[in-house]
């Protein structure tokens, strides 16, 4: 294994090697900043030009874009409150505030360090893990699953603040939406009213830019202005950024816990790095002292934020090496990129292509130190975005989220559905509900759906399914530990109701 | 405080119109299938229902307290999701979010019916010259900067077919003639 | 929502009124049997994400056949039910030859009739066969069952499944009529997941196309083939008996095999047909592409227009006499 590792790290060297890591970074970082494409559009785009190159040379690629897009996608949330992946969402909590007050720099900085320390954090892990992969990968069963989906959608309700019933009332409408579409568990269609648009249900992606990023064009735009509302701050250039790459470290706890909810998460398959996003983020506020910085511009929530997302890149690779069972939208090309170039993932490639494994690994590690250096370095320029007036922004923004939303799929009708959701995005928000419990519902929900009747399935229609496994028991001791916990910081908060906030 | 706000009952009679039918329509799929749709949506009926109901009987609101939901609280929350910043959704007036959606849903009918190809610097210039008040010169002059390099990107280097309208598609029906056949 | 429906039906109403006037017109300017085609880039819909054993092969055959046709055969992934929006976009299209779709088969009959969304495809003009994938049973190596007596003598098998409206839930629903196996699904098992599943207990068998990545499992150690669906062994895992070794011929033949067929529009005038089928079946003769297809875990054996059109209608009766098990099983869920 260590021999594999001495010859990737020298034929890391060779002019092709740098060139497809700078390839792949380069993808990564463009569709991760452009908001609605993403790591998967960038790999699947790439992926039928890689069929007569070197599988080491192909690997670099998707390894650069695998290890770039997220951190690439927190530049749009903090300077646009705009996350540019799905798993950027958590970053405009105080990434965009901190704009704001004219520190877009600063937190550019403290979230490309968070990322590429989440990063590395996470590959080390899965390179220490690869033996360790089969116990990990049995132990998690569809109920527990299940009560893993359960702890991310109660997480998120609490991470709403004061306003739960509008929160929960906002992440039902998003289950209940998810659940139009075909159902793979039972094999019909729900609620599409005979529209072959609505076959595969709502669109994520449509939706996300809607709400988020069409949205917010509307606030911003309407009111006039820049996104730095006193654009007389000076976002203090590169001296700002540093200094934000330097303040990660006051954030240890939060950056480790970051990571390892990132690695963890990721490590299963289906969760995603969007829930490592909200469980980081929530478990750092939570956990804090100070809980009611979170949201206001506080520099150690976009840290929580940025070390998960991008320390999911690791954890999602150990089932997919390990089992060909890819975790995600990115791992499934990946996959497809093996099968492509003759490539069989697990014990074959454990043993005789270590060098595959250690081109990923490598590949991944280095392509997000080159993205860090270019956000770092760039940063600066990126930043001064966010004080240019807004009516010139707006229809750039415009452009690429109606661009992104096609590309996705090539429909025409997502299109319509994003700016549809926009009004609607905006409307709930104006109105009080937290637009982000109703998209974490909506992602949630159908796989909810999926694991809790598969766990009945398996059980042969018995409950004690749920309530009988390890995992399950601990992940339902985390469920009330939290509702507890949340309890007890309410009430000794706020002893009478009424003085909610005031 | 005693103030209706009509635009939040309108909110709440939107999702409650999603959750119902979403709800009333899980009648019609059998067993299991039914289940999440009334294990979520009821409760969340009952929520909404109980936010109608607070909007329009002040009463209601001091009892809402306790679930954090008054009427001074709702734009905190809205900020929550906004960035959290204190003015999170501090958006212009009713007329000039019209007048920027009604931007949104021109360039989408126009992307509609003419394609990216055209919508995109035909809207460029447009939005620039006449929201953004630049001279006409100007405009052209950022939408050829802007657009070369999109077009350089998204055509040329990744290929991604992009939407050519409508139009291509219904006008030989309406004309009466086909695509002009190469000559030899 | 609905809306968007009737727009679409409408524009394709149009559509089809243009192309039939267009193609009148050009008809009657020319009035040769030199059929002009093609004369611009011929799309290749694939109805499923991109990576996949399908669009793997169809991006092997599209990249030959652009050669001999001396335009662009170029492949666009329309995503949607299970490939059945693909099917429906081919069913709709222009007869001019210039879009032509890869159809997961007999899978998509098997949708169609449990859930009908008007698509005929004996309808459809076939062009040929592009990949075919020999289905087969296995399981996770740890389990001591071998045989389908084995079996018998088991409470309630669990097979992890993709859905109840597939391809596998039918074949899954034959087998164990046939060989009277006590069984139930567990679903919502897509592509590996269902290696995990077996991994874990979740179910104790699987069945599908053995290729891609599932033949590189059952390969491996962790997995075993226990019968394939075949009448003679399978080249890639010769150690596995066929279900006509094991007394079960009439689950055998290649009757319950994965098939990638290729189609154009309905109403594909014959000289077009010919043209497309031409360049299509001497990719399929090119030994990269053949060999491009076996290391994606797929074989390829050619048919002609004529004969895919009996293929499909051949499965369209096999559906036809399992259908009423498929669905009575279903509705037990």
């Amino acid at each position: 294994m260590f021999e594999a590792f001495l010859d990737g790290l020298a034929g890391m060297g060779s002019p092709a090697v740098i060139g497809a890591i700078v390839l792949g970074t380069t993808l990564g970082v463009l569709f991760g900043v452009i908001p609605g494409l993403g790591s998967v559009i960038a790999m699947t785009l790439i992926l039928p030009f890689t069929f007569g190159w070197d599988p080491i040379i192909a690997m670099y690629v998707f390894a650069g874009i695998i290890g770039t897009a997220s951190t690439g996608g927190g530049v749009p949330a903090i300077l646009l409150n705009t996350p540019g992946t799905i798993a950027n969402v958590c970053t405009t909590f105080d990434g965009f505030p901190m704009t704001r007050r004219g520190e877009g720099g600063r937190a550019i900085g403290l979230a490309a360090t968070a990322s590429a320390l989440g990063t590395l954090f996470s590959i080390i892990v899965l390179a220490a893990l690869l033996p360790l992969a089969e116990v990990m990968l049995r132990a998690f069963t569809p109920p527990d699953f299940f009560w893993l989906i359960i702890l991310g959608l109660i997480a998120v309700t609490f991470a709403s603040r004061q306003n739960m019933a509008k929160g929960l009332a906002a992440g039902g409408v998003g289950i209940l939406i998810a659940l139009i579409g075909f159902s793979p568990v039972f094999g019909v269609r729900r609620y599409t009213l005979g529209s072959e648009y609505l076959w595969d249900g709502i669109e994520i992606v449509p939706l996300v830019i809607g709400f988020f990023a069409l949205s917010e064009l509307i606030v911003y735009t309407s009111r006039g202005g820049s996104i730095a509302r006193d654009a007389s701050v000076n976002l203090g250039g590169f001296k700002q950024i540093m200094r934000g790459a330097v303040e990660v470290f006051q954030y240890k706890a939060i950056l480790l816990r970051g990571s390892v909810i990132g690695t963890v998460i990721g490590a299963i398959p289906g969760a995603g790095g969007a829930v490592a996003n909200f469980l980081s983020y929530s478990t750092a506020k939570q956990a804090s002292k100070t809980p009611e910085l979170f949201g206001t511009g506080y520099p150690g929530g976009v840290v929580a934020s940025e070390s998960s997302n991008d320390a999911k890149d690791g954890g999602i690779l150990l089932p997919t090496l390990t089992f060909g069972i890819p975790g995600n939208g990115e791992m499934v090309i990946l996959m497809g990129a093996f099968v492509l170039h003759g490539i069989q993932p697990g014990r074959d490639l454990l043993v005789n292509r270590l060098d595959i494994v250690w081109a990923i690994i490598l590949g991944v590690i280095a392509a997000q130190v080159l993205t860090t250096i270019i956000i770092l370095g760039g940063g600066a320029w990126l930043a001064r975005i966010s004080l240019v007036p807004v009516k010139y922004i707006a229809p750039f923004v415009a452009i690429l989220s109606f661009i992104g939303v096609y590309a996705v799929r090539s429909n025409i009708w997502d299109v319509a559905l994003a700016v549809f959701a926009a009004i609607v995005g905006f409307s709930m928000r104006r109105a009080g509900f937290p637009l982000i419990t109703a998209v974490i519902g909506f992602v949630l929900g159908q796989l909810a759906e999926e694991k809790f009747t598969q766990s009945l399935q398996i059980s042969g229609g018995g409950y004690s399914i749920f309530f009988t496994r390890p995992v399950s028991i601990v992940l339902l001791l985390a469920i009330l530990f939290m509702l507890g916990w949340s309890m007890y910081k309410a009430a000794k908060k706020n002893p009478a109701p009424q003085a909610a906030e005031s | 405080m005693t103030r209706i706000n009509g635009f939040n009952l309108g909110v709440y009679a939107f999702l409650l119109t999603v959750a119902l039918s979403i709800v009333l329509g899980a009648t019609a799929y059998a067993g299991k299938q039914q289940l999440t749709a009334f294990v979520i949506g009821i409760p969340t009926i009952t929520l909404l229902v109980f936010l109608v109901l607070a909007e329009v009987t002040p009463r209601l609101v001091k009892l809402t307290g306790a679930f954090g939901v008054s009427e001074d609280d709702a734009p905190q929350a809205a900020e929550d999701d906004a960035g959290g910043s204190p003015g999170g959704m501090e958006a212009g007036s009713w007329r000039r979010v019209g007048i920027v959606y009604g931007w949104l849903l021109l360039y989408f009918a126009m992307t509609f019916v003419l394609g990216f190809y055209i919508a995109i610097p035909v809207f460029m210039v447009l939005f620039l010259t006449i929201e953004s008040r630049l001279i006409p010169v100007y405009s052209v002059g950022v939408t050829v900067a802007a657009g070369l390099p999109l077009y350089i990107i998204f055509r040329l280097v990744l290929d991604i077919p992009l939407w050519t309208g409508i139009l291509p598609r219904i006008l030989p029906g309406i004309i009466g003639g086909g695509t002009v056949p190469q000559l030899n | 929502m609905e809306r968007i429906g009737k727009i679409g039906r409408l524009g394709r109403l149009v559509l089809l009124l243009g192309a039939l006037a267009a193609v009148t017109a050009f008809g009657a300017a020319c009035g040769d049997d030199e059929p002009d085609f093609p004369t611009r880039d011929v799309e290749w819909f694939v109805g499923f994400a991109a990576g996949g054993g399908f669009d793997t092969a169809s991006r092997i055959i599209a990249d030959k056949m652009s050669d001999d046709l001396g335009v662009n055969v170029v492949v666009r992934n329309i995503e949607g039910g299970g490939g059945r929006r693909a099917a429906q976009e081919i069913a709709g299209a222009d007869p001019d030859g210039y879009a032509i779709s890869i159809m997961n088969m007999p899978n998509q009959i098997t949708a169609e009739r449990l859930d009908p969304e008007d698509v005929d495809f004996n309808e459809l003009s076939w062009v040929g066969r592009a990949v075919i994938q020999t289905y087969g049973m296995y399981t996770a190596s740890a389990n001591d069952f071998n045989t389908p007596e084995d079996l018998q003598g088991m409470p309630d098998v669990r097979f992890c499944l993709s859905g109840l409206a597939g391809h596998s839930f039918l074949v899954a629903s034959v087998t164990t009529e046939v060989m009277n196996i006590a069984w139930n699904p567990v679903t919502g098992y897509r592509g590996q997941e269902t290696q995990a599943g077996l991994l874990r207990g979740d179910c104790e068998l699987a069945l599908g196309p053995i290729a891609g990545t599932t033949l590189t499992a059952v390969q491996g150690p962790d997995f075993k083939v226990l019968w394939m669906y075949s009448s003679e062994r399978f080249g890639p895992v010769p150690d596995a008996p066929t279900v006509d070794e094991l007394g079960f011929p009439e689950l055998g033949g290649s009757k319950f095999a994965n098939n990638g067929l290729v189609a154009a529009a309905p109403g594909t005038p014959d000289d077009v047909l010919e043209i497309l089928a031409n360049a299509f079946d001497s990719a399929l003769q090119d030994p990269d592409v053949v060999a491009g297809i076996n290391s994606a875990g797929m074989d390829v054996v050619r048919l002609t227009p004529d004969e895919t059109a009996e293929v499909v209608e051949g499965m369209d009766g096999i559906v036809s006499e399992y259908l009423e098990t498929v669905r009575q099983k279903s509705q037990a869920q």
